[in-house]
């Protein structure tokens, strides 16, 4: 609404300075008039004009400058009009986003409009909406370069003050461009300085790459001389200075050795060439093969649905403040069947609400669950080592996890006592993965024996880094401990529940690269989380 | 579940009729994994996993198959688990590093004698008796009775633990101290039979026979010589060309 009353304004303002320098365009008719009676004037009293008797003027058409000067006026008016065409769109678009269904269940509501925020991040409807104040910016440039322009001609002084002014701006929001561009805590933020930032850094990076790629390859050629080795073989063999009586023999007949190592350079050279582009291209063609042509069928339902509902899950955490939305979307999560590559700003979301279900005590470091939210403190607890394992094994650099991590030891130091939690089993893994000291290669699982829902949620969890993991190793093997896992829990006496033992199987499955059917893991979806 | 179970059963089964070992090998470890799972089946009825298990390890062609993290397991088999099971199961495992090893010993001994015999079942019962028999401590645990599945003469597999570790010094003594020539001559035609010379251990074996008087406990004599006996599938000389089984040349001469 803003930007359409402003393109008003500004149309407003360019239109009177367009008419005013419109009847610069064509004759002016009191100039002819006043040139016809001079002329009879001169008819009647020859003597008036003296020596130089006036003439009818010749229409030859505007000055350039006003030619320019419309230009650019028009321009600028255009770019107004057009900036409020966009918004009043603008304004149709985003009342059909905001527009509620009123059909299908909460989940399809869910769905549907987190398709329709995927496609607003798509296709980039933020980069258009704010395209709109930068034409307002570039309509009131063009009148300002304008207004000069015309004054120029008409007075320097007043020229002057405008062209202060309009340079004053002008550096003014390049400047601004240039903070929000080296600093993202700036506030004068501009789709200018993000592109600019943008460019600034694609450069770095390029020029980072060439600084050590060159060098690296320059040196790799130069290793891979046979000279060169031995060269370097024999320079290292020198006791004392190759000068001295006992290795002046050996230099020179190394020197003599020279054009021997040069031609046997020239002949192996193309054959190792040869051999290292077969062994590339076989490289290259087996993975393609195994991506693209012969990949094993996933297991679990459409990947799409899947990360549909997880950006659903974490839009829900980020946004509402309800308890009870956020027990209900906890619940929907710890029941997924797979998360899939999900976006890593889950885990605050999930950090967020298990943190405001628990109290610390700083002195004693007691962990205390407050009155009402056992059952929120349960669920996200369990939602949050979910997705904070996953994302341990899938993408341990990411910055998402080290922010998390920091906050975790913020809240919960290191000597923070969880005994007497009803989920101490899952705090104390989430504890371990906080502070990077949960190495699963070397747990003892015979140790580990948690409540019913916590190793029905943690079989969960092994199973998709299993999943994750194969996938990442192009459809080759999952992590060892994670079989060692399935192992352990499927000689557990008694038998876990059937949910665990479907997920255990679910593992030993993805490493033999079967292809199960979706239908496979109905039961997942059903197996109960009684929390 | 189900669905999952049966397309495990399908890959296991598409491996093994594959008759590469590679892959099989490759996948040891989910297959062992798989093993708990495959034993409470088979007590419910639903024997086709464990078969499967069987027959991949024995396309394996692996002595050391079952990974080593299934001896926790395999020490406290459930009791609910089939003789059948249990005797197939056994010989899969290494018994260098299980616990309650007598317990488990017995355990295989009652269910050896509760099973009806078939040339699978002596051929386990057979490798894992000469498996246990290896490890010396365990001989004393070893019923009598066990030792008469010697004179069944199973066909042992080419590949096979049981006729590896089974010719180790002490399991000659053993055998030969039961005093019965016939479960010794067929111990001596079991471990032979098929005898790979590289893959045995092949120096032990020969001191062992060799020279019978310093390493062998006393025999009694007295015994009547056994009737030389010649195996369908062996190709053994005639006992008037090499001399009696008491002969220490014996081994020599078969090399």
């Amino acid at each position: 609404m803003l930007t359409r009353s402003q393109a008003g304004l500004f149309s407003a303002v360019t239109s009177a300075f367009i008419i005013e320098v419109h009847s610069h365009l064509q004759p002016d008719p009191n100039d002819e008039s006043a040139a016809l009676l001079r002329v009879l004037i001169h008819k009647i009293d020859n003597t008036t004009f003296g020596n130089d008797p006036p003439t009818l003027p010749q229409w030859t058409g505007p000055p350039q400058t006003i030619v320019h000067v419309q230009a650019i006026l028009l321009a600028s008016l255009a770019a107004s009009l057009l900036s409020a065409f966009l918004a009043m769109l603008g304004k149709q678009w985003l009342n059909r986003y905001v527009s509620t269904d009123m059909r299908g269940t909460a989940i399809e509501r869910s769905q549907n409009r987190q398709r329709k925020l995927d496609g607003v991040v798509t296709w980039y409807f933020d980069y258009v909406m704010e395209s709109l104040p930068l034409m307002l910016q570039a309509a009131l440039l063009l009148l300002g370069c304008a207004l000069t322009r015309y004054l120029w001609g008409i007075n320097i002084t007043v020229a002057s003050v405008v062209l202060s002014v309009t340079l004053f701006g002008i550096t003014f929001y390049g400047s601004i461009i240039v903070a929000g561009a080296v600093s993202e805590t700036c506030p004068y933020q501009t789709p200018g300085a993000r592109l600019l930032h943008h460019i600034s850094l694609t450069v770095a990076t390029i020029v980072h790459k060439l600084f050590t790629f060159v060098p690296q390859k320059l040196r790799s050629l130069a290793r891979s001389s046979i000279y060169c080795d031995l060269f370097d073989e024999f320079w290292s063999s020198l006791e004392q200075p190759w000068y001295s009586p006992k290795n002046i023999f050996a230099c020179f007949l190394f020197v003599c050795y020279v054009p021997v190592a040069l031609i046997l350079d020239g002949f192996l050279g193309p054959v190792m060439l040869l051999i290292t582009f077969g062994r590339m291209t076989s490289d290259l063609g087996y993975r393609w093969y195994h991506r693209f042509i012969a990949p094993p069928k996933m297991h679990g339902p459409d990947q799409k649905t899947v990360a549909l509902d997880v950006r659903c899950v974490s839009w829900m955490l980020q946004t509402s403040l309800d308890k009870a939305v956020h027990l209900s979307t906890m619940k929907h999560l710890a029941t997924m069947v797979t998360l899939a590559d999900f976006d890593p700003t889950l885990i605050s979301g999930c950090f967020d609400v298990f943190v405001g279900c628990i109290k610390v005590d700083v002195s004693s470091y007691n962990v205390a669950i407050l009155q009402g939210l056992e059952q929120l403190a349960v669920v996200s607890a369990v939602c949050f080592l979910r997705t904070f394992h996953q994302l341990s094994v899938t993408n341990p650099d990411s910055s998402v996890l080290k922010d998390v991590r920091k906050r975790y030891n913020n809240v919960f130091p290191l000597e923070t006592d969880f005994r007497g939690l009803p989920f101490y089993y899952t705090i104390t893994k989430i504890h371990a993965l906080a502070n990077q000291s949960w190495n699963p290669r070397y747990i003892r699982w015979g140790d580990y024996t948690p409540s019913t829902q916590e190793y029905i949620s943690f079989t969960r969890s092994v199973a998709e880094v299993a999943q994750v993991v194969y996938r990442r190793t192009q459809y080759q093997k999952i992590p060892r401990w994670t079989l060692r896992f399935a192992l352990h829990s499927l000689s557990l006496d008694p038998i876990p529940p059937t949910s665990a033992i479907a997920d255990c199987l679910s593992i030993i499955a993805i490493d033999l690269g079967c292809e199960v059917s979706s239908t496979g893991f109905t039961m997942l979806d059903e197996r109960c989380v009684h929390i | 579940m189900g669905q999952v179970a049966s397309s495990i059963i399908q890959k296991l089964r598409a491996m093994v009729e594959d008759k590469d070992w590679r892959p099989i090998k490759a996948k040891r470890k989910a297959i062992t994994a798989l093993l708990p799972y495959a034993l409470q089946e088979e007590r419910d009825g639903q024997p086709e996993m464990f078969d499967t298990f069987i027959q991949a390890v024995r396309a394996s062609k692996d002595r050391d198959f079952t990974w080593h993290w299934i001896r926790q397991y395999a020490s406290s088999i459930p009791h609910e688990t089939s003789p059948r099971a249990i005797l197939l199961i056994l010989p899969c495992i290494r018994w260098g590093r299980l616990t309650a090893r007598e317990d488990l010993i017995q355990r295989w001994a009652v269910a050896a004698s509760e099973v009806r015999c078939t040339e699978e079942v002596a051929q386990s019962v057979v490798n894992t008796l000469l498996q246990i028999a290896s490890q010396e401590e365990l001989i004393p645990y070893i019923p009598a009775d066990a030792w008469s599945w010697l004179a069944k003469r199973p066909s042992l597999p080419p590949i096979c633990r049981g006729r590896d570790v089974g010719t180790r010094g002490h399991v000659v003594r053993a055998v030969r101290a039961l005093k019965d020539i016939e479960a010794l001559k067929s111990y001596f035609l079991l471990v032979w039979s098929e005898w790979n010379y590289f893959l045995s251990k092949t120096c032990e074996y020969e001191t062992v026979i060799t020279p019978a008087e310093t390493y062998l406990p006393p025999i009694d004599m007295s015994c009547p010589p056994p009737e030389p006996v010649r195996p369908p599938q062996m190709q053994f000389p005639s006992s008037s060309d090499r001399g009696s089984c008491h002969s220490p040349r014996y081994g020599h001469d078969i090399r």
